[in-house]
């Protein structure tokens, strides 16, 4: 895998950069901004690039209008973006900016480089990433007349996973059961809360992790 | 010398009303005016008493006016000629009377020069009027002590012998009659402005007057030289009744000055009973009849307009025709007022409207006060927004880095010792790890609670649903709002915050929040599933008052007004 990091903190930085480099993958470019970013996306095209919400000049969230652009104007690049901010509403702007191949991930999960490495790879392969801490907030909320009571067990663990991004098959490997079983709960869980299903994972992802935030 | 003219005008009406005495019972003969020129004598008596009676009622109504005596002793001594020879009247008193007369035209100028209230501004002015005086009472000397009718074989009128002759000069008579008039022409023409007069009729009545007077004065000098003053003669008669007109001008504008003025301090005392309704300024346009009337209120050091704004007083410039007439209660200037010039409004405003001025200037005051401390309160809030939102990305960028780096390092290190083998270190630096990613997941927490960044970054909605995500409650979140500045942003998501603390507080199961813009205001509505009485913190009205927005008194809806200047994002 070919990847391209974009942070300005150098530390940050070094730490993605090794982690990669340590799972045996190729860091093509490693650079402090967007602009920089874009460039070497263009120059270099790399599978994915990793990026920091929080870049020069507002420090605010130039790594969505990156991930953006990147998705836009290369869509074989695929974008992980990386923040500081257990905030739906970004991971939201994230999936709805951009068509696939996007994931959102907490910063935190740098230090657990299996989980970046996994990541990488699952956006690379064409899923959706949503960090399972956002997830798990968006579960957490309280609800007037909790709909998600009326699920399983088995059909709420399907849920948390489908609002992580992962497919039918990658939720199958994770539950150890069969594909057709995923999906006749996924079927059966989008009854019951109402959602249309959506054969297009992007959009399946998007509609459930919109539902949940309210 | 104000007490010195009326002392002259006094004198001058005595001799009047004492030589028109015999008047009464007799009838005038062949040798007064209005028999030797019937027309003109008619026209400059009749003149003569319009413009006396027009002096009468003006002193009646402006009796500070100096004005309405000058007019009558002026009057007075110019109808000399017509009652001086009559027959019952003692020799001596008829040539003083004729000698009185030669005062007249000083008189008229001065009349002339002060229009309409009888002031004369400047000290140079009043000099060249009291030398005009002098030369005009040295005159009339001349006329009295040198010219003895009896022996003029140019005399028209009653030719009696002067027993107050001292000395026999014909020409005496011409002579002094001519330089009186002439006097008086010079000073008037001296020392009237002849520039545009304000658009007011007085003004314009004034400017005829001196113009005509002038005219008369010196028209009847020429007549007192070529034609001996005899009034039947053409250009005498011509004369007189010039002069006779400007006198009876001159009567007409002292009145129509004296009468504005009465109806003018009417108008003022009718304001008194206007209804308080923060218009003074217009009312007083319209009792004055000015439009350009300004009234500016001093409140710290600075002078204001009635809306608490600068007021634009332009500098008095040296001509009359606007003036400033500052206003005082109790040794303290609460207003200044600026008005035409001629109006002397220190004494025309009565002791109720500076009563009503200072309650005015009161409010302004107040007015200013409560805008300033507004302001002040509106920066104070978004002064510590600021500063929270600086904490935030500082406990962000800096310090949660810091963390990450630490707990790298130590994963690193923690995987070095086991790799090592050493069991006991891996496992110390793995609990160290645990702590640091702890310590991270906390800090996290605290910077949103200082200040979540995605209300900076999103807004109101995208902040209160990530609200909604952690709360106590059931939160849902509907509606969209433009953004705002950050104050308010900050302020009504404290607002819902606090409220939605409250009510988990009180047990409450779920609320739902409605945000909406109208009428020109951010409002966010908040339902609870069960109606409970809830307090908040008086922080929240005060930041949201800072702004000029409020909370609702069921403490359950707030708003803030959408035109609030916007704060610049730090």
């Amino acid at each position: 895998m070919r990847v391209a990091v974009a942070d300005d903190s150098v530390l940050m930085r070094r730490g993605v950069v090794e982690a990669i480099r340590g799972a045996g993958h190729e860091v093509i470019a490693e650079v402090g901004d967007a602009r920089e970013l874009l460039a070497a996306v263009a120059a270099r095209a790399p599978d994915v690039a990793v990026v920091d919400i929080r870049m020069p000049p507002t420090h605010t969230t130039e790594g969505l209008d990156a991930a953006h652009a990147i998705r836009a104007n290369h869509p074989d690049v695929a974008v992980l973006v990386l923040s500081q901010y257990v905030e739906a509403a970004y991971a939201l702007r994230l999936i709805e900016d951009s068509p696939g191949r996007v994931g959102y991930l907490i910063k935190d999960r740098v230090l657990d480089e299996s989980v970046l490495i996994d990541a990488l790879a699952r956006v690379v392969d064409g899923q959706t990433l949503v960090d399972p801490t956002i997830v798990a907030q968006l579960l957490g909320k309280l609800r007037h007349d909790d709909p998600l009571e009326r699920l399983t067990t088995r059909e709420r663990e399907v849920l948390a996973l489908l609002a992580e991004g992962m497919s039918n098959r990658a939720i199958a490997a994770q539950l150890f059961v069969a594909e057709r079983t995923v999906e006749t709960h996924i079927r059966s869980l989008f009854d019951k809360l109402g959602l249309a299903d959506d054969p297009e994972h992007h959009r399946r992802v998007l509609a459930v992790v919109a539902y949940l935030r309210g | 010398m104000n007490a010195l003219l009326r002392v002259l005008a006094a004198l001058i009406l005595t001799v009047f009303a004492v030589s028109c005495l015999p008047l009464v019972w007799q009838v005038p003969n062949q040798y007064t005016i209005t028999a030797r020129a019937p027309l003109a004598g008619t026209v400059t008596v009749m003149a003569g008493v319009a413009a006396l009676i027009a002096g009468l009622v003006s002193a009646f109504l402006q009796p500070r006016w100096s004005s309405p005596a000058l007019l009558a002793a002026a009057v007075a001594a110019w109808l000399a000629p017509a009652y001086a020879t009559a027959a019952g009247i003692p020799a001596g008193l008829s040539a003083v009377a004729s000698g009185t007369a030669l005062l007249a035209p000083a008189i008229s100028a001065h009349v002339a020069v002060s229009l309409p209230d009888g002031r004369v501004s400047g000290k140079q002015r009043r000099r060249a009027l009291l030398l005009a005086y002098l030369v005009s009472l040295a005159f009339a000397l001349l006329r009295v002590v040198a010219y003895d009718p009896f022996r003029d074989i140019a005399c028209w009128s009653s030719c009696r012998p002067n027993p107050l002759a001292v000395v026999s000069w014909p020409e005496a008579g011409t002579l002094a009659t001519a330089g009186a008039l002439v006097t008086g022409s010079v000073v008037i023409v001296a020392l009237t402005r002849w520039r545009r007069p304000e658009p007011s009729a007085v003004s314009r009545l004034a400017v005829i007057a001196s113009g005509v007077l002038a005219a008369g004065l010196g028209l009847t000098a020429i007549g007192a030289v070529r034609a001996g003053g005899d009034p039947a003669r053409a250009l005498p008669a011509v004369s007189l009744v010039v002069s006779g007109t400007g006198i009876a001008v001159a009567g007409a504008t002292v009145l129509a000055a004296a009468v504005g003025v009465s109806l003018r301090a009417c108008r003022l005392r009718a304001l008194v009973a206007v209804p308080e309704d923060n218009r003074i300024e217009a009312h007083l346009v319209d009792a004055l009849r000015d439009p350009g009337v300004r009234i500016a209120y001093r409140v710290g050091g600075r002078l204001v307009d009635s809306e608490g704004g600068p007021a634009e007083l332009l500098p008095v410039p040296g001509d009359r025709d606007r003036r400033h007439t500052r206003v005082v209660r109790a040794a303290r200037e609460i207003a200044l007022i600026e008005h035409r010039g001629d109006v002397d409004l220190t004494r025309e405003l009565g002791p109720a409207l500076r009563v009503a001025l200072e309650n005015e200037a009161l409010r302004v005051e107040s007015h200013v006060a409560l805008a300033e401390l507004r302001a002040s309160r509106t920066r104070i809030v978004a002064a510590s927004d600021a500063r929270r939102r600086v904490l935030e990305r500082d406990l962000h960028d800096g310090v949660q880095q810091a963390l990450i780096a630490l707990a790298w390092r130590l994963q690193t290190a923690g995987r070095a010792a086991a790799a090592r083998g050493e069991g006991d270190r891996a496992q110390a630096l793995g609990d160290a790890l645990r702590e640091a990613r702890a310590a991270l997941e906390e800090l996290r927490e605290v910077a949103h609670g200082i200040h979540p960044a995605v209300l900076a970054n999103e807004g109101l909605g995208a902040a209160l649903r990530s609200l909604a995500l952690s709360a106590p409650i059931a939160l849902s979140v509907e509606g969209t709002m433009p953004r705002l500045a950050d104050a308010a942003e900050s302020a009504l998501h404290v607002f819902v915050a606090s409220a939605v603390s409250v009510l988990a507080h009180q047990g409450v199961e779920g609320a739902h929040v409605a945000l909406s813009a109208e009428g020109g205001r951010a409002l966010v509505r908040l339902t609870p599933s069960r109606e409970v009485a809830v307090r908040l913190d008086p922080i929240v009205a005060d930041r949201l008052g800072a702004l000029g927005g409020e909370v609702g008194a069921d403490a359950m809806r707030a708003w803030v007004p959408m035109d609030h200047p916007p704060v610049a994002r730090a």
